[in-house]
């Protein structure tokens, strides 16, 4: 018995034109994977930048001090009494600062607001601290940030530009040549234009930062405050916000971090606008290990719980520092 | 006699030459699109946020010791600003006040609203921002002192009083030359129309205050005024209303899904404090809908009253926890106390605003506040 022939339909598709089908779409398939391939980038890269070789920071931090606290918390109604007792607490300035240093002070000027609205470090922050360096020996002190708007107009009407002409502080301002490419095995921030230039000077670096509410982060204390050493869009990275800063914690090890809570902008941060987000609660808190003063002034500046403040957690399961602040040596005045 | 097929044919019919031409441009469109991405990733400036150091250096002089304003974010010649659109320039003057420029009026928009309130611009834009106008002046007799201008332009009044509420000050004292406004110890912040002004002063000094004071009034005058689409706030009662108290909330007002576009309000009312809210429904068969799930709700998680008429509205009073709501819906308009101590002022309260604040046999439609005429302010536009 022979086979039933099958009727040949003149439309219907031959071996041959499957195959060479099934060939042209295979190639055109893989052909996209590997351009997505080729695109798709896994660091943060801006291009322009990407054949640049990447920097990396030095660590800033002091020797361990075996039998001097870590974490300080003076409580006053004199802002420059409560960062003096402060720094007193941690053992003087002379821990951190030696003669001849040159030191950065990173103040955190991103809006052009004035000092009393504490959206921006208060100009008597910055006299005291500055002091305190030359009263050390520093040979020179230095202020840089990079807010994206106009650095002129944050420096002058945070006053800290009045600050800077009175005690004859540099002011590094964020120009294109001021930026190199930093690289680094962040979370999320891994290669990305960094305003370098103070770090080519400064063999000592200090944050000084205010500590208030954020819209996007819960609040913005020290480590927060090195955001505004980043170039570019950065704004981009405001999807990933706790990754950010807790790369931060990875990005720079600074000789010392200050936090200003003598004024809270305790609503309506980062920029406020009115007296009434802010409120006093008269307490400077300063120390080493900014994990551990971001977290003591979340729970007790800002009033929160630090349990959902996800970028100390990321930083501290990352073993970039210690948010149990109670854990730590620390040493409270009421100066 | 033939034998039937083995298997089922495939059998390929013609594509149609339009599906193809479709399919191709599709195709091209999106190796088009690819190319621009790239193209735009491979040329980005990564200077884009360079500061010019010339222009540094000459406002620093101009301003002497003051702050200065150095982006000026001009927006193209085709397109017309939020203000411009509003019937106004794009450069916001002095007013004759004795005040001087530190700098061009600057604009920025939803891409660029970062570069001036970075962190913060989140919630602007949750509340559809357009636009942002702002300028700063000194104060030549008073030196080292300044204000910041700022409009911030939304897609329409209820987002402006959004964000104008979501801020708002609720210790402050309201002025009187805007819709919606207080003075802050360092500012005047108002809203009106579909722009939210703030005025922010740098200190609190009353010789400051007064020009504050002088430019806030001036620029509302200007403005244009319009509370389009935000009739259910006029049916919130004045009588007793906690200064100040006035929020917007635009989803899930009080956890539910249905409270939409609410205003609610807080008020004195015989020794307690009241929260009341109103919600203005797209028609009558939706005020019901909603005021039906209030009901099951209050009804599901406590206690309900046989609902009731009052003055033509339909009524229900609930008890849940020992706390008190009551609710009722007229003519689109659904409105209500909620989480009152006592039942007696949540009822008092609710026959008052019924009978003198619910719209009796016709929809709401009520701006109170009328457009102010172009020409108003042609003389001294800016």
């Amino acid at each position: 018995m022979s086979k039933p022939e099958i009727e040949l339909d003149p439309k219907e598709m031959s071996r041959r034109d499957f195959v060479q089908q099934a060939l042209l779409t295979g190639f055109v398939s893989l052909g996209s994977l590997g351009a997505a391939a080729a695109l798709w980038r896994r660091e943060h890269v801006v291009p322009g930048f990407e054949d640049k070789a990447g920097i990396q920071l030095p660590s800033f931090r002091p020797d361990v001090a075996k039998f001097l606290p870590d974490l300080s918390v003076a409580h006053s109604l004199n802002r420059s009494t409560a960062i003096r007792a402060a720094v007193d607490q941690l053992g003087g300035m002379e821990r951190f600062i030696k003669h001849g240093d040159v030191v950065m002070i990173k103040p955190n000027i991103a809006f052009d607001r004035p000092p009393a609205l504490c959206a921006t470090t208060h100009p008597d922050a910055l006299r005291t601290t500055a002091q305190l360096c030359f009263e050390a020996g520093a040979k020179e002190v230095f202020v840089a940030d990079n807010p994206i708007n106009s650095p002129a107009s944050c420096f002058l009407k945070s006053g800290l530009e009045a600050v800077a002409d009175e005690l004859n502080l540099k002011l590094l301002y964020p120009e294109q040549r001021a930026f190199a490419t930093i690289e680094m095995d962040g979370e999320i921030l891994r290669h990305w234009p960094f305003f370098n230039r103070p770090f080519q000077q400064a063999n000592k670096v200090i944050g000084l930062s205010p500590c208030k509410d954020h819209n996007l982060c819960h609040a913005s204390m020290t480590m927060k405050n090195w955001y505004g050493l980043l170039g570019g869009r950065r704004n981009q990275f405001h999807q990933h916000i706790h990754s950010i800063i807790s790369d931060f914690a990875l990005m720079i090890e600074p000789t010392l971090v200050i936090l200003d809570g003598m004024d809270v902008l305790v609503s309506n941060g980062p920029t406020g606008g009115r007296l009434s987000d802010v409120k006093p609660v008269n307490t400077v808190v300063a120390g080493t290990d900014m994990v551990a003063v971001d977290s003591y002034g979340f729970t007790n500046l800002l009033g929160r719980d630090v349990e959902k403040l996800e970028y100390l957690h990321k930083a501290h399961a990352r073993g970039l520092g210690n948010m149990n602040w109670k854990d730590l040596k620390l040493k409270e005045v009421e100066a | 006699m033939g034998a039937p097929p083995r298997t089922k044919r495939f059998v390929r019919t013609d594509i149609p030459a339009t599906e193809k031409c479709v399919g191709g441009a599709i195709l091209l469109l999106l190796l088009g699109i690819a190319g621009a991405v790239h193209y735009r990733g491979v040329h980005y400036d990564p200077g884009i946020f360079e500061v010019d150091i010339s222009a540094l250096e000459s406002t620093r002089e101009a301003v002497t010791g003051v702050a200065a304003t150095l982006r000026e974010a001009p927006a193209s010649a085709t397109t017309a600003t939020a203000a411009q659109s509003a019937g106004l320039g794009r450069v916001l003057p002095e007013f004759g006040l004795p005040l001087k420029a530190m700098g061009p009026t600057e604009l920025y928009n939803p891409d660029t609203l970062f570069e001036k309130i970075n962190g913060r611009a989140p919630a602007y834009q949750e509340f559809s921002f357009q636009e942002l106008t702002t300028r700063s002046f000194s104060l030549p007799q008073q030196s080292g002192q300044f204000l910041d201008v700022f409009i911030f332009w939304m897609d329409k009044p209820l987002s402006a009083f959004g964000i104008f509420s979501l801020e708002r000050d609720p210790t402050a004292e309201v002025v009187n030359f805007a819709s919606d406004g207080y003075r802050s110890e360092m500012g005047y912040f108002f809203r009106t129309g579909r722009a939210y002004v703030q005025i922010i002063a740098s200190s609190p000094e009353a010789d400051v205050m007064d020009v504050a004071e002088r430019y806030a009034s001036y620029l509302a005058e200007r403005l244009p005024a319009d509370d389009s689409g935000m009739e259910a706030r006029m049916r919130l009662p004045s009588y007793g209303q906690v200064p100040g108290s006035v929020a917007f909330v635009a989803q899930n007002a009080y956890g539910q899904e249905l409270l939409k576009n609410v205003f609610q309000a807080r008020y004195q009312f015989d020794g307690e404090q009241l929260n009341y809210f109103a919600m203005q429904a797209a028609d009558n068969a939706q005020a019901q809908q909603v005021w039906q799930a209030l009901l099951d709700f209050n009804a599901k998680f406590g206690e309900v009253q046989p609902p009731y008429e009052s003055d033509g509205a339909t009524v229900f009073e609930a008890e849940n926890f020992g706390e008190y709501t009551v609710v009722a819906q007229q003519n689109g308009l659904i409105s209500g106390i909620v989480n009152a101590a006592n039942s007696e002022n949540a009822k008092q309260f609710m026959r008052h605003a019924i009978s003198d604040h619910f719209p009796a046999g016709k929809a709401v439609v009520a701006p109170i506040i009328e457009a102010v005429p172009e020409d108003a302010y042609e003389e001294e536009r800016y």
